[in-house]
């Protein structure tokens, strides 16, 4: 899979224009997946999203994060989005209830604020910042994200992050079956 | 550096084995003896907390899990004050869930896994087990914060509480990101390919001033969600609610192990992450934060005791106060800082908030424990109202609670006002440094502070002892939560009489605290 | 048309603006939650992001951890959604206002 990908990104433009669909994709589906009243159409939406986000991590060469996310993310967590939303049988939020509270408007500015703030340090630092990403295709110490390149240190240098996420997977379970469960 | 070292790492190993047997246990246990295993989980920890007492300060830092977990001074003392709070948690749940009976052995267990997050937070060394740790702790206390699943009040607390707690997460995970993509690297301290010892502060301070300007963000940002963790101001708005709807015992392990573990994880970012300012260089960022957190310290404060003046619930209350005092916390934090900026090493504002969390465990846990005391049998609601008349009706309980209050209002020569008195001090020593004069102002506004909360909090007081009680109903109090509060009592008014070994104790943990 | 990180990093801030925005405005406790993850999502893009450019593998692998955590949040959230849910037939946030003061 890597190669076919790499030819693609590598050939004139194809990494820009690679980068600017999938961007396009994601931002429009996640803005449509806040605008939706439906709560099943807002998780469509979020897949696509989450679709197009593993399209950008594909231009930045890091396929396996990539499958990642189309299984866990897209896969595993939709569904039991879905699932929960089909459970409780939700269809609309109140729609009389769609006139904006005082306390969103505080919620826009302070997104754009944050938005703002982004792009100010991204300008402050773009000298730093000036090294253009398929410029670096095919460097030897890049191009590794198969499997072992993420495997070997995951089980070596940063096992214990990994020991304690399994401590913080069974309590997520403990609690899920405690907070559910009809007696206990 | 790069070994597993296991030995280290004994106290986390035997609270998740003890997690999992308290669990396993309530398989086998019949119904009625489930209770129990609250018990079993004080019993446990009690022999944890033995174990860390007699475990010697250390006098070097030493790691383990290839360089991402840290032994150090600071780390045993704060683990210290996690084993002791979580024996007094299980002591007041255990009254608690008989009353409100269900699913004993998992809120233990998630209890237990909670503090094995907090110890993990407190040898932290690296962001992404600070990450993974801390979310640890979150994730079990959302849980426990709705653990009264057929209470409404139970339940609105844990939706707000995951809300913000999430919110939290990805605001510290983005600046986790941009500290990364300033400096390459997540580790606070490692081997250099050079066999050399590299410090990320260092890293930081060599940075060219566009990158400076990304690892600025990264702070501020990571501090903001931080920031939600400790509850300080503007970030407090999800604390009186989760604080009044969670169940009692959970409100009081939040009020003392979550916000400890965000202030260890504040001060780990900045002693080792935040640089050092050399004489004469130039490096705005930490000037920068020294401003940015003496505002938040100061809005702090005053929200916190301001606010809590017109409430009419207890739990609300202590949710206000406890913002007061993450205010108070929040002046040694804003004292390293200047320290920092100034290019010193002295880091007393780290003692001081290692002493305050120590006082301040003992303080807040015979505040709830009394609450826990009083409200058997009815329902789990604190009017303050109800309270009135509470000196007549029982006498020990009332005592117990005047001395908590007044020392979180910080009475001399109660433990809570020489926590508040070090704070102070610390704030003040930093204000004599060149251009750092104006931190008087907020030294000044924490002893103002002071006055303010003595009010809402003798408040309280005066309608145990001048009102007349609102029903003749007897208080029992159940010997081992009455053995608890006392202690703790008895250890506050000892903290503040005798502060030497006290005050030793937390100086002791300045000698590992840098790399 | 030459891309650079900070293009990505653009993309991350747009995304997570718009999750914080969701997390405000919708009152709906499934979206806002999936606005949370929206948020984790962009904190992932600025690792991945980053990690291309330093050329090593730690932002990479925290977005393994990320992704980890981020779905344990998601399954005790639903959780707890469905147990208030069952109390009161409502995961409408603006319905939760017992509490005030």
């Amino acid at each position: 899979m890597e190669p076919i990908f790499h030819d693609l990104l590598a050939a004139g433009g194809g990494h820009a224009v690679a980068f600017y669909a999938c961007s396009a994709v994601t931002i429009a589906a996640a803005i449509l997946m806040v605008m939706k009243k439906n709560p099943v159409a807002s998780v469509m939406w979020l897949v696509l999203s989450f679709i197009g986000l593993a399209g950008i991590y594909v231009t930045l060469q890091s396929y396996f994060i990539a499958v990642i996310q189309v299984l866990v993310y897209a896969g595993a967590i939709m569904v039991l989005f879905l699932f929960v939303i089909m459970l409780l049988n939700l269809r609309r939020e109140d729609i009389a209830k769609m006139e904006l509270p005082k306390v969103p408007f505080a919620g826009v500015i302070a997104a754009i604020l944050f938005f703002v703030s982004v792009f100010l340090v991204i300008k402050a630092s773009t000298p730093a910042f000036e090294k253009p990403v398929d410029a670096l295709l095919g460097e030897p110490a890049l191009a590794g994200d198969s499997v072992r390149a993420i495997g070997i240190p995951l089980f070596s240098q940063w096992l214990l992050p990994f020991e304690i996420t399994s401590v913080l997977l069974l309590a997520a379970i403990v609690g899920a079956v405690a907070l559910t469960k009809k007696k206990l | 550096m790069d070994a597993m070292n296991l030995h280290l790492m004994l106290p986390e190993i035997y609270l998740v084995l003890l997690g999992l047997v308290i669990l396993i246990a309530d398989l086998y246990l019949a119904p009625e003896k489930r209770f129990n295993l609250g018990w079993w989980t004080a019993g446990g920890l009690s022999v944890l907390a033995v174990w860390l007492f007699a475990t010697p300060t250390p006098e070097t830092v030493e790691f383990a899990g290839f360089g991402l977990y840290r032994a150090d001074g600071f780390a045993l003392f704060m683990k210290k004050v996690f084993a002791l709070t979580g024996i007094l948690v299980a002591v007041m749940s255990t009254g608690y869930l008989k009353r409100y009976g269900r699913g004993p052995g998992e809120f233990f267990s998630l209890v237990i896994f909670a503090l094995t997050g907090m110890f993990m937070v407190a040898s932290v060394n690296d962001f992404m087990s600070l990450f993974v740790s801390l979310e640890l702790v979150t994730l079990c206390l959302f849980i426990l914060a709705a653990y009264r699943r057929h209470d409404k009040l139970s339940g609105e607390a844990g939706i707000k509480y995951i809300i913000v707690g999430a919110m939290a997460a990805g605001l510290m995970l983005f600046g986790m990101a941009f500290i990364y993509g300033a400096t390459g690297e997540v580790r606070f301290t490692y081997m250099g390919a050079d066999g050399q010892l590299v410090l990320l502060s260092q890293t930081v301070a060599n940075l060219e001033s566009g990158w400076q300007m990304t690892a600025l963000f990264g702070f501020t940002v990571l501090l903001v969600g931080l920031g939600f963790k400790v509850a300080a101001v503007p970030f407090h708005v999800w604390v009186p609610d989760v604080y009044q709807g969670a169940p009692t015992p959970v409100t009081a392990f939040l009020s003392v192990g979550s916000k400890a573990a965000g202030f260890i994880l504040i001060i780990r970012v900045i002693t080792l992450v935040v640089p050092t300012i050399a004489p004469g260089a130039d490096l705005a960022l930490v000037d920068q934060l020294v401003k940015l957190f003496a505002l938040i310290a100061g809005l702090t404060l005053f929200y916190g005791n301001l606010a809590a003046i017109p409430q009419k619930n207890l739990k609300r209350l202590m949710g206000f106060s406890s913002i007061g005092h993450a205010g108070y916390l929040l002046l040694g934090i804003v004292a390293v800082l200047a320290m920092k900026a100034a290019g010193e090493e002295t880091m007393n504002g780290v003692s001081a908030i290692a002493f305050y969390l120590f006082a301040y465990v003992f303080t807040n846990m015979a505040m709830f424990i009394g609450m826990v005391i009083f409200t058997q049998g009815s329902e789990d609601s604190h009017a303050i109202d109800d309270y009135a008349g509470l000196g007549k009706r029982a006498p020990l309980l009332a005592l117990c609670m005047t001395i908590a209050l007044l020392s979180l209002a910080g009475v001399p020569p109660l433990a809570g006002f020489f926590g508040k008195f070090y704070l102070i001090s610390s704030i003040v020593e930093a204000a004599r440094l060149d251009g750092y004069g104006w931190l008087l102002v907020l030294a000044a506004a924490g002893a103002v502070n002071v006055v303010i909360s003595m009010y809402y909090y003798l408040c309280v007081v005066k309608r145990m002892y001048m009102l007349e009680p609102t029903s003749d109903e007897p208080i029992h109090l159940p010997p081992p939560a009455k053995i608890a509060m006392v202690a703790c009592i008895v250890l506050v008014v000892v903290i503040g009489i005798f502060q030497g070994p006290f005050v030793q104790m937390a100086t002791g943990v300045l000698a590992t605290l840098g790399f | 048309m030459e891309i650079h990180i900070a293009h990505y990093l653009i993309v991350a801030g747009i995304l997570f603006s718009i999750g914080l925005v969701g997390v405000v405005v919708r009152r709906n406790a499934i979206v806002v939650l999936m606005c949370l993850e929206l948020m984790l999502n962009a904190a992932n893009l600025v690792f991945v992001a980053f990690a291309r450019m330093h050329g090593n593998m730690q932002g990479r692998i925290f977005v393994f951890f990320a992704i980890t955590v981020a779905a344990a949040e998601a399954a005790v959230m639903l959780a707890i959604i469905i147990a208030v849910y069952r109390q009161r037939e409502t995961v409408n946030t603006d319905d939760m206002d017992i509490m005030q003061g």
